[in-house]
């Protein structure tokens, strides 16, 4: 399994688009700005049990 | 071939090509339109990869670069799709109340704001909620695919949550970019094929 170091670019990147969609969404009023957020931090939350299930 | 720059590049402006001009078509043919999606969906794509590739969440080699581009690309064509023709549905079905708005001297872009703001919600449910079931309802192409592809389940789950916040980020800037410029609306839109 890797290391949580290995991951370290994967949460900038991620956190870095997750932040700019929901400026956007924020910034243009649209409702239910959090959604697509909080939806890709439930996707990779999801993935990650997935993930280590596959690969123990 | 997959591992050329100028291939992969060549395969890239394609799809984008064809994705514009199928958006396009279906929001209504016109070479404005053409380069209102065109203009949205190449910021949001290009700025979603520029983020990923200066992160390092995705290594800069061909092969990535082919493989999340056209998966940005045909997910921001869908999401174009959605925003451009819901925009001038809920236009069309609620003109009384935009003219009314515009009767009472609001300007064409305050007539249909709150359409717009609802529109740019409604294209980024099913992206969102295919970003919020992954796993559960179904396993995402890129992950599997990468699987069948011999790489470990934590890097292909690691690539396939880029993919979904890429998705993400990308089809957003898109959405709002289209719907803000089609958004100043003076008279009633025609009905889409």
């Amino acid at each position: 399994m890797p290391g949580l170091a290995e991951f370290l670019p994967t949460f900038l990147g991620v956190g870095i688009l997750m932040a700019a969609t929901l400026a956007l969404l924020l910034v243009f009023r649209t409702p239910h700005p959090f959604a697509p957020a909080l939806a890709i931090l439930r996707g990779a939350i999801q993935l990650a049990a997935i993930s280590f299930v596959l690969g123990v | 071939m997959i591992t050329s720059p100028l291939w992969v590049a060549v395969a890239l402006l394609v799809m984008f090509a064809v994705a514009a001009i199928s958006a396009t078509r279906r929001i209504g043919w016109s070479l404005p339109h053409l380069g209102l999606v065109s203009g949205s969906m190449a910021t949001g794509i290009g700025i979603t990869l520029a983020v990923i590739f200066a992160t390092g969440a995705i290594a800069f080699t061909p092969r990535y670069a082919l493989a999340i581009g056209g998966i940005v690309i045909g997910n921001g064509m869908t999401i174009a799709v959605l925003a451009g023709r819901r925009f001038k549905e809920s236009v069309y079905e609620h003109w009384e109340e935009v003219e009314g708005w515009l009767a009472l001297g609001a300007t064409p872009r305050q007539a249909t704001l709150d359409l717009a703001r609802r529109t740019v919600y409604s294209a980024l449910i099913p992206s969102t909620d295919q970003t919020k079931t992954t796993g559960l309802v179904t396993l995402p192409g890129a992950f599997v695919g990468a699987i069948f592809g011999g790489v470990s389940p934590f890097e292909a789950g690691r690539f396939q949550i880029v993919v979904l916040a890429a998705i993400m980020a990308a089809g957003s800037v898109t959405a709002v970019m289209i719907i803000g410029i089609l958004a100043p609306v003076r008279v009633r839109p025609a009905t889409l094929r």
